[in-house]
């Protein structure tokens, strides 16, 4: 019994950004046990365009995808220069309260007259059955060529399961493949496949484990990127992450709010963000003592689609003085928005969390005592990017993966690590000179470095 | 096993450190001997002082103090002592091996050099300092190896800016533009370095042994030569 939990295991990725190969996978992938009731972090750590963000956009495009949404016209410029595809391979595992699933998803986009195109997709799974797991069968899978037959994905098993009897499902399968293609999004994830597999009892296993990942997907997979962390400014907005994770619900979602003057939002979005404030404040005042956020509420009026709102301004307290938040720092900025996300993976199994850049503008020591809070006592699983090496000293060296300058090797993890062994200062001696398999820093020499700034300036002085 | 041991030794780079008094040995020197040595091998370790002449420091106890140097360089890199494979000593001469006659007393605020001599407040000071000096420096030339890493001493007389300049009192606050045009001096063409040092008006001649005799004898060691040349 208990919750319906989805992990992530394995990221393959080929010819996506400056990743022609990379494959990660959580140890607990590795070492086949998929999930243990606990935290999992994976902390990525390389030079700067070594491939570390290429993996948080990868999960974002997971997101994307498996949600059934549209995926944004320019996406092909993820696809590596000179290769015409982008592949990329998720594993994933579900827990239910009846069985247990690993499942396999995988996907290429291409670029089609300046917009992306899925090309072909398959999901696959594997089933746990009296304590052993199933050969591999696949669900639903289909490439360019599978259209242009009568039979529009295959196995063609499952084709027939679907439409035999059905002559309405057929046409609107056919619809699902059509609008699905014609909106570059998912054929599997689209809403309107969904609606015909759920429809079918042949197909209610199928269509479970499509509706499943697809709830992971749009409600406990979160991405953060670092544009929508981080600065503050009198001009910019404050892009808040919330989600709400409890017995009761499962949401998640973005709420922006203006910071350089009084923003005017919806009644639904004032009743979020004061719940997402109070929720925010219990941890905050004990990450920055003395600090929380108040909504100062100027009353009510009229929004531009004529529906009544509420004026509001954000407000950062401290030791009874208030502020307006956009005098707040850039870390405060990103701890405020990545805040509801990190109280969410806390406390549930099911969520992940992916972080590009962690540790911008956040207080080292901070830094490293909530990992290592998180490692402890946490439940889901979190990933991020970094360039502080605190958390190299604190984490458990399997939570470290690192980026080679290989681009057909791109992720590794130290091998032969003793357990008192500090990973930070391995890494270092890495750096300087190398000894694992493979190379993870492009050199760089401080002679050349001094001899080209000054160089520089001998130019602009001209 | 052997395997990986190996492989790990094919990927790994070794250091060559060298161990300087100031920032404008490693300024002048630290470009080109990285390009002509392999990029990050070289390595420079300052020590902010003229160790050989530190008076808490004698021939019982010079081989530690220099060991400490690389020791502190090691943990500020996360590198073991392993990883380097040779240190490279380099010390201004300073007129450390002339006799009492080549120093004479003036009105002076730093010591002052010369060919003919040195000139400071204080004699007695300055041959006090000789002698310490040259005790330490003779311990630390005929050394080979200091915890087991190979070790070698070069000398440039009597400074550095004397050999690479031929500039004698250089005011500290000078020093650093010194440093730079020498190294914009070589940039692209390193190899001219080589040349330069190995100069007959600077090197000097003999095994490595005869140099250090030959700087040793006489007021050598206030003239404008050095042995470095012998490194490469």
């Amino acid at each position: 019994m208990g919750e319906i939990i989805t992990r992530l295991q394995r990221i393959k990725l080929s010819n996506f950004k400056n990743v022609k190969n990379g494959e990660i996978e959580f140890s607990s992938s590795k070492n086949e046990s998929y999930f243990n009731k606990e935290a999992e972090l994976m902390g990525l750590y390389g030079q700067n365009g070594s491939g570390k963000t290429a993996l948080v956009d990868s999960l974002s495009l997971l997101k994307k995808i498996v949600s059934g949404k549209s995926i944004p016209g320019n996406t092909y410029e993820l696809i590596k220069k000179g290769a015409l595809t982008s592949a990329l391979q998720f594993d994933l595992y579900i827990k239910t309260q009846v069985t247990e699933y690993l499942l396999f998803y995988e996907f290429e986009i291409m670029e089609l007259m300046n917009e992306t195109v899925i090309v072909n997709e398959a999901l696959s799974y594997k089933k746990l059955e009296d304590d052993s797991w199933s050969v591999k069968k696949t669900i639903i899978e289909w490439n360019v060529n599978t259209s242009e037959n009568d039979v529009l994905f295959k196995p063609e098993k499952n084709y027939n399961l679907l439409v035999a009897k059905n002559s309405q499902a057929r046409i609107d399968i056919s619809v699902a493949k059509t609008v699905s293609n014609m909106s570059n999004s998912s054929f599997i994830f689209h809403d309107l496949t969904y609606n015909v597999v759920k429809e079918n009892e042949q197909f209610f296993e199928y269509a479970n484990i499509i509706g499943l990942l697809k709830q992971y997907a749009q409600n406990s997979l979160v991405v953060i990127h670092n544009s929508q962390s981080g600065s503050i400014n009198s001009n910019t907005d404050i892009m808040f992450k919330y989600i709400f994770c409890d017995s009761k619900e499962n949401s998640t979602g973005n709420i922006s709010i203006k910071l350089s003057e009084p923003d005017v939002i919806s009644k639904g979005q004032f009743t979020i963000i004061n719940r997402l404030i109070k929720q925010m404040n219990i941890v905050l005042n004990v990450i920055v003592p003395g600090m929380s956020i108040k909504v100062k509420d100027y009353g009510l009026q009229m929004l531009e689609a004529g529906e009544e709102g509420n004026r509001i301004e954000l407000l950062s307290s401290r030791n009874g003085v208030d502020i307006p938040l956009r005098y707040e720092s850039d870390g405060v900025s990103k701890i405020l928005s990545i805040l509801s996300s990190l109280i969410a993976v806390y406390n549930n199994y099911g969520v992940c969390l992916v972080v590009d850049e962690l540790d911008a503008g956040v207080f080292e020591f901070l830094l490293g005592e909530l990992l290592v809070i998180f490692e402890k006592s946490g439940k889901g699983q979190l990933i991020f990017t970094s360039h502080n090496f605190r958390p190299l000293e604190l984490l458990d060296p399997k939570s470290i993966v690192f980026t080679t300058i290989n681009p057909q090797n791109r992720y590794v993890r130290f091998t032969n690590i003793k357990q008192n062994n500090n990973l930070r200062s391995v890494y270092y001696r890495n750096i300087s000179l190398g000894g694992q398999a493979e190379t993870l820093y492009d050199e760089t020499n401080n002679y050349e470095i001094s001899h080209a700034l000054r160089k520089a300036g001998e130019v602009s002085e001209q | 096993m052997r395997l990986e041991r190996l492989a790990r030794l094919v990927s790994s780079r070794k250091i060559i450190l060298f161990v300087v008094e100031g920032i404008t040995d490693e300024e002048s020197l630290g470009l080109i001997l990285s390009r002509l040595l392999n990029k990050r091998q070289v390595r420079f370790r300052i020590v902010g002082c003229d160790v050989t002449s530190d008076k808490q420091v004698g021939p019982q106890n010079i081989k530690e103090k220099i060991y400490d140097q690389v020791s502190i360089f090691c943990r500020r890199n996360y590198i073991n002592p392993t990883d380097i494979v040779k240190v490279i000593h380099l010390t201004d001469t300073d007129g450390t091996y002339v006799d009492e006659k080549y120093i004479s007393e003036k009105a002076v605020e730093k010591y002052q050099y010369s060919c003919e001599g040195i000139y400071a407040k204080s004699v007695e000071e300055v041959l006090k300092r000789n002698q310490k000096k040259a005790l330490n420096i003779n311990c630390l030339y005929s050394c080979n190896s200091i915890n087991k890493i190979s070790y070698k001493m070069y000398y440039m007389s009597c400074n550095l800016e004397h050999v690479l300049h031929d500039i004698m009192n250089v005011p500290n606050e000078d020093k650093m533009d010194l440093a730079r045009e020498f190294s914009k001096k070589f940039d692209g063409r390193e190899r001219d370095f080589i040349t330069f040092i190995s100069d007959t008006n600077i090197a000097v001649p003999g095994d490595y042994r005869n140099t250090w005799e030959f700087i040793k004898t006489e007021n050598n060691s206030l003239k404008r030569y050095s042995n470095f040349h012998l490194f490469f």
